[in-house]
């Protein structure tokens, strides 16, 4: 066996972790630096966010996207607030009584300013008119007028009934009165005629009587005929009177409210129908009165405004802007984007048990408050309230704001209810949200597209650059100054970015999730004031990170312990056949770490299936499914060529009950699998991550420096011996930013970290022998591992092949 | 609860609304009830069951138009008697509603005659007679004062309380049988409310002259004393 492996060589400790140097700074403590912006190297974003903000045309709404913390919710809200204070002041919306429908309320766009102080004269109106109209019906024009009516139609129906009573009682005729009506009875000698006496009456007299009587019968039907319509038109003059003297009231007041609002067209037609509806209506405030009476206060200071019959009159405000021409336009952010508190909403009031509602309940929404400016939304809270996002739509496809409740849409309740006209929509709607959430919108619903134009996309990193990490010390400065904090001296600050450059998993890299970072700043703060210290300094950082890490290590330790205990099987000396040590990355959300499993591959003759008992148990994923395949392509392009594929192979995490994905472990089974089939034992002191391709290439995985600490965790518990190390692929070591003790065991010889780029190297590095690569004759060379593997699955080859053919077919075969 | 007072144990003064039917009763005890309010008395309510009345439909010259103007045939003596039956209960129920509404004694009666000289004989000189008569228009007209009255209040309350306004009718003393017919004619041309006498002091003293009222004015006529008999 060739036993001429090349050196093993590992990287140098200042590859593993490249600090910032905190004299590149030109600072003391953060108090030097000046107030930058909140954001670096989201330019694109900010261009998105501007572009959304300024552009007039319709549909270029926003969605916002990255992940929570890069401090995009903060960038919206500064850009829209200062493009909003450049936009014009938009107009009011009030909702007032449609007289001829109620249950259409109608929509006025005022100007801006205007809704409040018309609700005010509406009110003062109705109050004014409260003691206006009484006054005028109690006045001696109006008594002496309603006399005259009354004597005019009194006089004339009593004047016939008088003249009809005169009639009868020169003919001798009686009208009594009986429960049934009025009787006519002839008289003679001022006594009602008997009916002994009628009979002795001559024929001739008889009917004379019974002639005259019918005949006044017939004068009295017409009398008590005419007296419904003889009401029927007193009644019309008393209303013309009433009308005429509540016009002269109204009349005056209504004019002072329109003088009060010239050339506003919209109040004008409003204020008019208000005039004809008071002077119809007049009498709603004469029962005020008498209720005014009633009240605890005289009744000319009576808020008869409040009284229920006078709500027809009043003024709902949905949405006024007061502040002037320099308030610029709204900013809103709603919370709770439900469908009513987006859309607005109508509500109702329980009356002798029954739900009613008017005008004056309609309550406006998150649209009618940023109607004419700019409204940001959480996209996921929005998608989970019912109906809000598809009223969103609706409302920003119609350019208007229709109130439809929930309740009404799904016929859950029957009761009155309004229609209200739609409010006239011109507003830019943000959405903050996560990738995936846009991406399911782009996919899944047709209308995101047509309706949100605009993506202003946050990265979670920016590349660093010296300009990115004076920019960066700029954003912690802001933010100390933004959450009130103790100073950073320039260590500190350098350890923080030391902190963003891990958590963008890249030492090339710097992380923009402000909201992490914001976080250690407040705990390393609280240590730096523990310690009485003015100034936060590196190890307030070093400390509140450590601190952040071990309240969230439980699980990791409590793995480190079953390994350290011999419950989980982990080698970290020694070698084995077929057996290797893999790395993988344990995620909690907020706190990922990397742990050692055990890997383990056997072989035997077969049809050259690898199988991978991981998903066989539906405990892989697809990832690390398509990672074992991709072993079985390398395998039969690389040996033995010239027969079948006759292995079969089984590769297993050991101890995973979990479930496993991702490819990162694959080379780590490539190298149990070859291990297994040369038959060449592979060190155990040494942990193995990276992918692997086809050809053999190691490729980059993701978690490298958990990966590394979690393996030297174990080997340190362990006691270090000098030949431990981890290898990874040589295109992950841009990424390395291990923790200061791994470096330091590197420093001292007590650790390595070892970059491969092939299969082959890492075989070397493994198993202490060379690889072997084909030589001219097309063969390994001997003793090699790859010569070694072809051999053996030669070897298989035969074997299958020896089974397949029955002994007697052989016999004819050797006959032909 | 207040319950009926027995006749002739209390000189206390009284209310006394009297009608022949109880259209006419139903006027009389709303003007009962806006009295009550304002004059601690006793209420009574008197039916009478007039004679001609109960003559009349005998009569198969007799007519009867409905309030409506509608022209029916007359009644039978039974349906007649059912009927005044029907209107004397209703009546009897009113008076002690009111009655019961102000904490008012009350006392209902029947009797058979003639209107003004059946009650007559019941009256005390501090009674208060409401004459009742059915209303043929629904508009509130004045309330007429016809002369002086011993109880000025009663007239002015009655008006407040009705909203209405207040007609004062002069009367010529000595009363001649041309101004008196002067009156009835212009008392006949009023649409009144009510029509407010004082037994003691005006023209119409006997049941003949307030009966020529009753028919003249078509309205309930209060009277403030008890009327004089046609003789004296």
């Amino acid at each position: 066996m060739a036993d001429n492996p090349p050196a093993t060589v590992g990287l140098k400790a200042e590859d593993l972790r490249r600090t910032c140097d905190p004299a590149a700074f030109a600072f003391q403590t953060t108090r030097d630096l000046p107030d930058g912006g909140q954001l670096i190297g989201q330019e694109r974003a900010i261009d998105a966010i501007r572009l959304s903000a300024r552009i007039a045309h319709r549909d270029f709404n926003l969605f916002v996207l990255g992940p929570p913390g890069t401090g995009r919710r903060a960038a919206v809200e500064n850009l829209l607030a200062e493009q909003a204070a450049l936009r014009p002041v938009p107009p009011d919306w009030v909702y007032v009584n449609n007289f001829e429908t109620p249950h259409r309320p109608r929509a006025l766009r005022l100007p801006s300013g205007t809704a409040q102080r018309l609700k005010l004269a509406m009110e003062t109106l109705v109050d004014d008119l409260a003691t206006d109209i009484p006054a005028m019906f109690e006045s001696e024009d109006y008594q002496a007028q309603r006399r005259t009516i009354e004597q005019e139609f009194g006089g004339k129906h009593e004047t016939a009934f008088s003249e009809f009573a005169e009639r009868a009682k020169a003919q001798n005729v009686a009208i009594m009165r009986t429960p049934m009506g009025f009787g006519l009875a002839a008289l003679r000698n001022g006594e009602v005629i008997k009916p002994e006496v009628y009979d002795r009456l001559g024929k001739e007299e008889r009917e004379e009587i019974d002639a005259k009587i019918a005949k006044l019968q017939e004068e009295l039907a017409d009398v008590l005929r005419s007296i419904p319509a003889l009401e029927r038109e007193h009644r019309r003059r008393v209303e013309q009177l009433h009308a005429e003297m509540a016009e002269r009231a109204v009349s005056v007041q209504i004019q002072e409210v329109l003088d009060a609002f010239p050339g506003i067209d919209a109040i004008a037609g409003f204020v008019a129908d208000v005039r004809e509806d008071m002077i119809a209506n007049a009498e709603l405030f004469l029962a005020a009165r008498q209720n005014a009476e009633a009240g605890p206060f005289p009744e000319v200071v009576a808020k008869v405004h409040k009284l229920p019959p006078f709500a027809r009159y009043a003024v709902n405000v949905m949405v006024s802007h007061d502040g002037g021409p320099e308030a610029g336009a709204p900013l809103e952010m709603e919370a709770l984007p439900t469908l009513g508190n987006l859309t607005g909403r109508i509500e109702h009031e329980s009356q002798m048990g029954a739900l009613v509602t008017n005008f004056t309940l309609i309550k406006p929404g998150a649209l009618h408050r940023a109607n004419g400016g700019y409204l940001v939304l959480d996209a996921r809270r929005l998608l989970s309230e019912p109906y809000a996002w598809d009223a969103l739509k609706r409302c920003l496809e119609q350019r208007a704001i229709s109130i439809i409740s929930i309740a009404e849409r799904l016929s859950l309740v029957s009761t009155t209810s309004l229609e209200p006209d739609p409010i006239d929509l011109d507003i830019r709607v943000v959405l903050i949200g996560d990738r995936l959430i846009h991406a399911l919108l782009v996919m899944f619903d047709p209308d995101f597209g047509e309706l949100f134009k605009v993506q202003a996309d946050f990265s979670e990193e920016v590349e660093r650059t010296p300009e990115a990490m004076a920019l960066f010390a700029q954003l912690i400065a802001a933010s100390v100054r933004r959450e009130k904090l103790k100073p950073l001296d320039a260590p500190a600050v350098a350890r923080l970015l030391d902190e963003a450059i891990r958590h963008a998993d890249d030492a090339e890299r710097i992380s923009l999730k402000i909201g992490a970072l914001d976080d250690i700043l407040r705990e390393a703060d609280f240590r730096a004031g523990e310690a009485g210290r003015e100034t936060v300094a590196a190890a307030d950082i070093e400390r509140a990170v450590a601190e952040a890490e071990r309240r969230a290590s439980r699980l990791r330790e409590r793995l480190q312990s079953m390994v350290e205990r011999g419950t989980i099987l982990i080698d970290t000396d020694g070698a084995a056949t077929g057996q290797i040590n893999g790395l993988s990355v344990i995620d909690l959300g907020n706190y990922r770490f990397g742990h050692p499993s055990r890997i383990t591959a056997r072989v035997r003759v077969g049809s050259g299936e690898v199988v991978d008992i991981e998903r066989e148990v539906e405990l892989g994923g697809p990832l690390h499914s398509k990672g074992v395949l991709i072993l079985s392509g390398y395998l039969s392009s690389h040996y033995a060529l010239d027969v079948p594929m006759s292995l079969k192979a089984s590769l297993v995490f050991e101890q995973s009950y979990g479930g496993v994905d991702g490819d990162s472990a694959s080379s780590a089974e490539l190298y149990a699998l070859l291990s297994a089939l040369s038959d060449v034992p592979l060190r155990q002191d040494l942990a193995v991550t990276g992918s692997v391709n086809q050809a053999g290439r190691v490729q980059a995985i993701g978690g490298v420096n958990e990966k590394i600490e979690g393996f030297f965790e174990l080997c340190a518990g362990r006691g270090l011996t000098g030949s431990q190390g981890v290898l990874i692929p040589q295109s992950n070591v841009k990424n390395l930013m291990l923790r200061s003790e791994v470096v330091e065991a590197v420093k001292a010889g007590k650790f390595r970290v070892i970059p491969v780029e092939t299969i082959d190297q890492g075989l070397e590095i493994l198993t202490g022998k060379s690889a072997g690569a084909r030589g001219a004759d097309g063969a390994f060379p001997d003793g090699t591992v790859n010569a070694r593997v072809e051999a053996r699955l030669h070897e298989f080859a035969a074997l299958r092949r020896k089974f397949a053919i029955p002994p007697e077919m052989a016999g004819k075969d050797k006959k032909k | 609860m207040i319950p009926a007072r027995t006749s002739g144990t209390h000189p206390k003064t009284r209310i006394v609304v009297a009608a022949s039917c109880f259209a006419d009763a139903s006027s009389g005890v709303r003007l009962a009830a806006l009295l009550s309010s304002r004059i601690e008395a006793d209420v009574e309510g008197v039916f009478v069951e007039e004679e001609e009345q109960a003559g009349l439909f005998h009569n198969p010259a007799a007519r009867l138009v409905t309030p409506g103007g509608e022209q029916v045939a007359a009644p039978s003596p039974e349906e007649l008697r059912a009927a005044l039956k029907r209107d004397a209960l209703a009546f009897e129920r009113e008076i002690a509603r009111i009655a019961l509404e102000h904490a008012r004694h009350w006392s209902f009666r029947t009797l058979r005659g003639r209107l003004l000289a059946s009650i007559g004989e019941l009256l005390q000189a501090h009674d208060i007679l409401l004459l009742g008569h059915r209303p043929l228009l629904r508009m509130r007209g004045p309330v007429i004062r016809l002369g002086a009255t011993g109880r000025p209040d009663i007239a002015a309350g009655l008006a407040a309380d009705l909203g209405a306004p207040i007609v004062d009718i002069a009367i010529a003393a000595p009363m001649t049988a041309g101004s008196l017919a002067e009156t009835l004619a212009l008392v006949g041309r009023t649409s009144a409310s009510a029509i407010v006498i004082d037994t003691a002091s005006g023209p119409f003293r006997t049941p003949g002259e307030i009966n020529d009222l009753l028919d003249a004015a078509r309205c309930p006529v209060i009277l403030v004393g008890a009327p004089a008999s046609d003789g004296g």
